[in-house]
């Protein structure tokens, strides 16, 4: 296998590496201005001087991709790869090139990209790790944060790497065919399902909330929490999801609704209705 | 708590609240992870991850996206743990404290995310002046600035938390105790109703209500990995009844939530 990547504008697999390393960065100073801007254009910086060897140019280039970018980071180094290839394409076809189609095509991706990162990563490979790091947790095992760590870290890395490369090789009309057939949607849907089955299960595995009053009745205990199991059990903890979500979707802010549930929990709790 | 374990703390808590940035979102942020730190450096592991499990849990749905707010569980969760061990006080102790600490330090970044803007517009500058070499290094020189801040911010809260947790190491009344024990659990079911807001679709419910009873109604019978291998069968069935039916154009309902 040669190490050239691209022979024609002296790129290799190194510079592709390279690339790979530095999109770890991309959010080292994330600013509202320009978000993740500086850091992809760090990552594909070295590449870009090798397409473009006059100053001109290669300044232009520069302000292309130092432009706003925003987007879930796992899956950014696809866009990276696309540009890349946009960037070669329009050396090639120099002077002859719509450059705007560059951040124009970056931009269109971000969304749709985002979309499905956040469904994979937020939804399924986050929940996924923290879940099966929390039985260990709680039984203070030393092993869980290296199971979150790993359960999480082994499908971002290889995202990373492996959507640079399609990036790079298949470009736009890989994501534009996925996009145009509906497959992107799809995916994005299907990775919801899977999300919204694990949620389910670990509402009902994790959160645990109970009723822990108990009334004497004539000499016999009367434990509230066992009736409720035996109608509906893990009852409470979707009662007060579901209560939570309501105000999410009222549009309060984390702050007043923290300080609700915080409040009527104490009042509860204080009268042993949960615990 | 002698002051090298102050100053490895808050070394390990910038490391941490910083993978974002530096290491790409590797979730070193997550409690469980943190507490480990803790754990490592107060010696005491195992009583650390009890307390960061729980942390997890609170802020399970906590996610940089959509329409959930974000707060700062990695600093919040840290110094959490750093009390709870300290006063002997456990998850209670430690909550009281975490709560204000990560909306606080939430407000930090915020600040930071504006007045960081100040390299960016440094770096368009030396860029329009022809000068290249220079986008990296002011780059990670405003990444470092970041760190040494977050640094410094925590340290003086482990300053002052050692007054902190003489004053809870007395103890609560039952009352208190009972009262941020409830308050705890909702702030727990708080962090799944955060996860749902993020994933929620109409259409999704069946399939929430299919993940919910398994759990619920079996006792146990079923772990994490078993219902999301049903999950996955769901997923996979949709996915390839859907495809066959005319290329998953039947999906209209675009999902918003998950957009950044």
């Amino acid at each position: 296998m040669s190490e050239y990547i691209s022979e024609k504008n002296n790129i290799t697999k190194k510079d592709f590496i390279k690339c790979f390393w530095l999109g770890f960065l991309m959010q080292a100073n994330f600013t509202y201005a320009k978000m993740q801007g500086v850091g992809f254009c760090i990552a594909i910086q070295h590449i870009l001087r090798k397409i473009w060897t006059n100053d001109e140019d290669y300044k232009h280039a520069l302000q292309r991709h130092l432009a706003p970018f925003n987007m879930t980071v796992a899956p950014s180094p696809l866009i990276m790869g696309i540009s890349i290839a946009m960037e070669e394409q329009a050396k090639e076809d120099y002077p002859d090139y719509d450059y705007e189609a560059i951040n124009a095509v970056k931009v269109s991706l971000m969304g749709p990209l985002s979309g499905v990162g956040d469904a994979f990563f937020w939804g399924i490979i986050k929940l996924l790790a923290s879940g099966l790091a929390l039985g260990f947790a709680q039984n203070g095992n030393p092993i869980a944060p290296f199971v979150l760590l790993a359960v999480f870290n082994i499908p971002n890395f290889l995202t990373r790497w492996y959507t640079l490369k399609i990036g790079y090789e298949r470009g736009q009309s890989f994501l534009g065919e996925l996009e145009q057939s509906g497959k992107l949607q799809l995916l994005t849907y299907c990775a919801g399902i899977l999300g919204m089955v694990s949620a389910g299960c670990m509402i009902a595995m994790w959160c645990s909330i109970n009723c822990p009053l108990t009334f004497t009745v004539n000499d016999a205990e009367f434990v509230i929490q066992d009736t409720l199991d035996e109608i509906f059990p893990c009852l409470l903890p979707l009662v007060f999801v579901l209560f939570g979500y309501n105000l999410i979707k009222k549009g309060m802010s984390s702050g007043k609704i923290t300080l609700i549930l915080a409040l009527v929990g104490f009042v509860l709790g204080m009268f042993k209705l949960v615990g | 708590m002698s002051i090298v374990q102050m100053v490895l703390l808050a070394l390990a808590c910038a490391f941490c609240r910083m993978e974002g940035g530096w290491f790409g979102e590797c979730k070193f942020r997550q409690p469980i992870v943190t507490s480990f730190f803790v754990g490592l450096i107060l010696g005491d592991v195992p009583n650390a991850l009890k307390i960061g499990a729980q942390f997890e849990m609170i802020w399970m749905g906590v996610a940089g996206i959509g329409p959930v707010a974000h707060l700062d569980v990695t600093t919040g969760g840290f110094l959490g743990t750093v009390i709870a061990l300290q006063s002997g006080q456990g998850f209670e102790a430690a909550m009281l404290f975490a709560l204000p600490v990560s909306m606080l330090m939430q407000f930090l970044e915020s600040f930071s995310n504006s007045a960081f803007g100040y390299f960016d517009v440094k770096i368009d500058n030396d860029v329009e002046h022809g000068v290249f070499t220079k986008i990296k290094s002011t780059f990670l020189f405003a990444a470092v600035l970041r760190v040494v801040l977050e640094f410094t911010v925590v340290l003086v809260f482990l300053l002052a938390s050692n007054a902190i947790s003489q004053a809870l190491s007395n103890g609560f009344p039952a009352w208190l105790e009972n009262g941020l024990g409830g308050a705890g659990k909702l702030l727990s079911a708080y962090g799944f109703a955060m996860l749902l807001a993020i994933m929620m679709d109409k259409e999704l419910i069946p399939f929430f209500i299919i993940g919910y009873t398994l759990a619920a109604f079996t006792g146990r019978a079923y772990n994490m990995i078993g219902i999301g291998a049903i999950g996955l069968a769901l997923a996979w069935i949709y996915f390839l009844i859907a495809d066959k039916l005319g290329g998953g154009k039947a999906v209209a309902a675009a999902d918003d939530g998950w957009e950044d």
